[in-house]
């Protein structure tokens, strides 16, 4: 007997049948990103910490920037002492009578707005030029990608001073030395997915086509290249916020009126010595819980967002 | 090879001439080198004086020409601050800059190593996620706080170690090092274990990384099958192949260990290269920021280029093109 | 006579989370003698490789071998210790993979991974470990040998670096050799080279073999017995000539009749309709190929047992009897 072709499709007998694929959803997807309790940790770390930044004014006890506040006799008392006006000092206060906790939530404000600031706009510019140097091709993908490896060979750190020093100082200059050493990680892993979608053939085919090209860049490379750029702009928000600290301890950063942590750090430094511990310490745990919050929320993601980790 | 040595140089070469016209315009054109490179005390006459021997009347690429004149015998001015040639007061501090660096990658390479070779062969291990969670605390942790926390602690609370200064030096090959004596070592064990905290981190997860990738190919499993103990895959096989990218990366953080000991010096006071350009920009010190500069980007350059030739000369695959 | 190699009711099982294990080796039996070559022939996906590997212990974590026996020479391989498995591999049991490149460390010379493979399992002395190495290169048809023992594997081309994973595979003249698709990498001219060299060594040397592979044609040269897989399962299993004429499973029927140089000229490329679903989206109960054989009908929803004897058996309902035409 001849062996008549079946239907492929096996709508009719049911045992063809075969299960089909589930739809995909972002609720699975969240909690399987906090499934891991490092994750949890660093997800609540983070909330705590931008709400307290974005809600300082109406969270902290004083306003340590507003001079009438405050009052030189309550200077570099205790964590837990109370001030003339009986107002608890929580976590003691430093050299000019500031609270360190109201200090701490402003200072927050600073960083985390430094950090995300140029941990975005360097984004947008690197993945800009890495996705253009991509399509381009030829001649100023080489230069592209050049400029990028020089920079890349240069610590970041170094780039910044060097920034700073013919910028002078001050939190905006910070946030563009910041940009300007940080961007080329960006273009680097946007040309490198790009790359890898270039070489398929269905850019050949969209070309063939006469699809415009900013539609091909939009549609096809982008989107590809976004989830490896997403997990390095979370990491790079808490370097961004790290070497804001540190230039910002070294004098170069922020301005005693609008302090970030680093400067409160940095006004504690003179102090260690006698023992005042609290108006560098407690700042520092404040950075150091932000830096850790987003760098656990950042590598969570990218065990999340890379397609050989399907666990 | 050779040809792609002598391409490479002439690349390293192309970079340095594209970094003094970097720092040449950053310095003459975006700030105003009047104000810049002149002492603010002096008057109106003394000052025109100064403008026309250091040649700031002159066109800019005439400035920029004799700019390089300069830098190729050396000659960077004199520091406002020290009243000596740049250079020399750069070049002086060299050794201790050298010495805390060194120290601290090795102490980032004599632990990172190991752990981050542990985590990535047992990672379901709880050890290993203790390994693992810690390291993020490492490179999360700011530099200068951690040096902060430490002299509190070390320092001012336990009294065992001294927080500042060099301590006792003795000689070897014409300079000063402080690992020679005893008392230099106490100076240098905790800006060394400050700078190496961040860099232990790193090493730890990219050998962890390593690891689980070289792990994943065929030839392990062929070595498995092969019948070699474990400790041969381990010792030979995977760490043979985990080196090239890890020495590669080593030699790159050595350099911004370098450049990162800017903060460590500050703190510990420690009398180095990175103290000093921290002063230097604070007190506007321009000869030395632009010799300081100059410097980085020379060494930077040179040791890319070394970096280049030893992956060359690691991974066999690499160095057979040449002959090709 | 006993078998050296009898394959009972092998279970190999990667957990996908929850209780789920996906079974890649779903009760797989079958039984090889001394000397003897048997073909395992499926489709990329069918469980052929991992087969191999779970005789051998080499299953990728967190895959293991859940249940059923690996008897080799009366021991439960499946029961051994790490150290027992490890004292076997390369001596007795020795495995040829299929790319060549991958499977020799690019940054070891030839010489060592060669002498080190002795080394793992004799005291000899390293001049000695070189002439055997050196020896076994000959062997496999490597010209001049001793300078090529201080090559890399990059140096050698891809039937070369078979040749000397062939070589490796007989240093200690192992009892059986698995061989997981051995010449897919290669030249169709060098296949037949290799094929024929390593045929020529294990009869003289008489080594069981346990070749893997897609290609019908190879098998058909080279085995004595074959065992065909489809979705973890053996499907069928038996003499060689017998089943490649009168194949009784319509797998294999669709396999053979597939093959180009069964086709006629002019006439459509006989194909099994349908495509391989992945091993998560075969059907849950019953015969997994129901849902592309022709002859499904609902009786097929029950998992058929083996039909047969033990060394030669289908796993079908509805199996076809006549030869083929």
């Amino acid at each position: 007997m001849d062996a008549k072709l079946a239907d492929t499709t096996g709508v009719d007998n049911p045992a063809l049948l075969a299960d089909a694929p589930p739809p995909r959803k972002i609720g699975p997807a969240i909690i399987r990103f906090l499934s891991s309790p490092t994750a949890l940790i660093g997800t609540i770390g983070l909330l705590v910490v931008v709400f307290v930044a974005v809600f300082a004014p109406l969270l902290s006890p004083q306003n340590p920037y507003d001079l009438m506040q405050l009052d030189i006799l309550d200077s570099r008392l205790e964590p837990g002492s109370e001030s003339f006006a009986g107002v608890p000092y929580y976590l003691g206060t430093d050299g000019q009578g500031r609270d360190i906790l109201s200090g701490i939530m402003y200072g927050l404000r600073t960083s985390l707005i430094v950090g995300i600031a140029s941990a975005l706009v360097a984004a947008v510019i690197g993945t800009t030029a890495g996705l253009l140097a991509a399509y381009s091709g030829g001649r100023i993908e080489t230069l592209t990608m050049r400029l990028v490896d020089l920079q890349l060979s240069f610590p970041t750190i170094l780039m910044a001073l060097m920034i700073l020093a013919i910028l002078g100082n001050g939190v905006t200059n910070v946030v563009i030395a910041i940009i300007i050493a940080e961007w080329a990680t960006y273009a680097r892993t946007a040309r490198g997915t790009a790359l890898v979608e270039r070489e398929k053939e269905f850019i050949e085919a969209a070309r063939c086509l006469r699809i415009p090209g900013y539609r091909i860049l939009l549609r096809h490379l982008l989107p590809n290249c976004l989830a490896p750029i997403i997990v390095i702009a979370t990491m790079q928000v808490a370097r961004a916020i790290g070497l804001e600290a540190t230039l910002s301890f070294l004098g170069l950063g922020a301005s005693v009126t609008q302090p970030s942590l680093g400067m409160l750090i940095s006004n504690g430094y003179q102090y260690l010595l006698s023992g005042l511990y609290w108006i560098s310490f407690f700042p520092g745990i404040a950075l150091l819980i932000t830096i850790v919050s987003i760098n656990l929320v950042g590598d969570r993601l990218r065990d999340v967002l890379n397609p050989r980790n399907a666990r | 090879m050779v040809t792609s040595l002598i391409r490479r140089m002439i690349q390293a070469a192309f970079v340095i001439f594209a970094m003094t016209l970097i720092v040449f315009i950053g310095v003459n054109v975006i700030g105003n080198p009047v104000d810049i490179l002149i002492n603010p005390d002096l008057n109106q006459a003394e000052r025109a004086l100064v403008i026309k021997h250091l040649g700031l009347d002159q066109p800019l690429w005439s400035q920029y020409l004799s700019f390089i004149k300069g830098l190729m015998q050396g000659d960077f001015g004199d520091s406002f601050v020290y009243k000596r040639p740049a250079l020399e007061v750069i070049l002086e501090r060299l050794p201790a800059t050298l010495e805390l660096a060194l120290c601290a990658m090795v102490i980032a390479i004599v632990v990172g190593l190991p752990l981050g070779l542990y985590a990535g062969l047992y990672p379901e291990r709880i050890s290993s996620r203790l390994i693992m969670t810690g390291s993020i605390l490492g490179f999360s942790l700011p530099t200068f706080w951690v040096g902060l926390m430490f002299i509190l602690l070390f320092a001012v609370q336990l009294g065992w170690l001294p927080s500042n200064g060099r301590g006792e030096t003795a000689m070897l090959f014409g300079t000063p090092w402080s690992f020679l004596t005893s008392d230099g070592i106490s100076h240098l064990l905790l800006p060394a274990l400050n700078l190496a905290l961040f860099k232990t981190s790193l090493i730890l997860r990219l050998t962890r990384a390593g690891v689980q990738e070289v792990i994943m190919q065929d030839f392990v499993k062929f070595a498995r099958a092969k019948g070699l103990s474990e400790s041969r895959i381990i010792l030979v096989h995977i760490l043979k192949n985990l080196m090239i990218p890890v020495v590669t990366i080593i030699g790159l953080e050595f350099g911004s260990l370098i450049a990162f000991s800017v903060v460590t010096e500050s703190i510990y006071g420690w009398p180095g290269m990175g103290k000093l350009i921290i002063d230097s920009i604070n007190l506007l010190d321009r000869p030395v920021i632009v010799a300081y500069l100059m410097m980085m980007v020379i060494l930077f350059v040179t040791l890319n280029f070394i970096i280049d030739i030893c992956y060359t000369l690691l991974d066999p695959r690499v160095r057979l093109e040449g002959k090709g | 006579m006993k078998p050296l190699l009898d394959v009972r009711g092998l279970v190999t099982e990667f957990p996908i989370g929850g209780n789920q294990g996906l079974r890649a080796v779903d009760e797989v039996s079958f039984k090889l003698n001394r000397g003897e070559v048997l073909g395992l022939v499926g489709e990329s996906g069918s469980g052929k490789s991992v087969t191999g590997f779970s005789i051998m212990g080499l299953v990728d974590k967190p895959g293991k071998v859940s249940s059923g026996q690996i008897l080799f020479d009366g021991e439960d391989l499946a029961t051994q210790s790490y150290e027992q498995m490890r004292s076997l591999r390369g001596r007795r049991i020795a495995m040829v993979f299929q790319d060549p490149m991958m499977t020799l460390n690019p940054v070891l010379r030839i010489g060592t991974q060669m002498t080190e493979a002795i080394h793992a399992h004799e005291k000899v002395s390293p001049s000695q470990a070189r002439i055997r190495a050196r020896d076994a290169l000959g062997m496999v048809g490597i010209p001049s040998p001793e300078e090529r023992l201080d090559a890399y594997p990059h140096e050698f081309s891809g039937g070369m670096r078979q040749r000397v994973a062939i070589a490796i595979a007989l240093l200690h003249r192992p009892d059986l050799i698995i061989a997981d698709e051995p010449t897919t990498a290669l030249d169709v001219t060098i296949q037949a080279q290799i094929i024929s060299e390593f045929q020529k060594l294990t009869e003289e040397q008489g080594t069981a073999v346990i070749w893997i592979t897609h290609d019908l044609a190879i098998v058909s040269g080279l085995a004595d017995r074959i065992a065909v897989m489809y979705g973890g399962r053996i499907v069928e299993s038996g003499d060689i000539t017998t089943v490649l004429e009168a194949p009784h499973h319509p797998y294999t029927r669709g396999l053979i009749r597939s093959v180009p140089s069964e086709n006629s000229r002019g006439t459509r490329l006989a194909q099994i309709p349908g495509v391989t679903p992945s091993l998560a989206r075969m059907p849950a109960e019953g015969c997994t190929f129901r849902t592309r054989c022709e002859r499904a009908t609902d009786a097929c929803r029950v998992r058929p047992g083996q039909f047969g004897n033990e060394l030669d058996y289908h796993r079908c309902f509805h199996p076809f009897e006549e030869k083929l035409a």
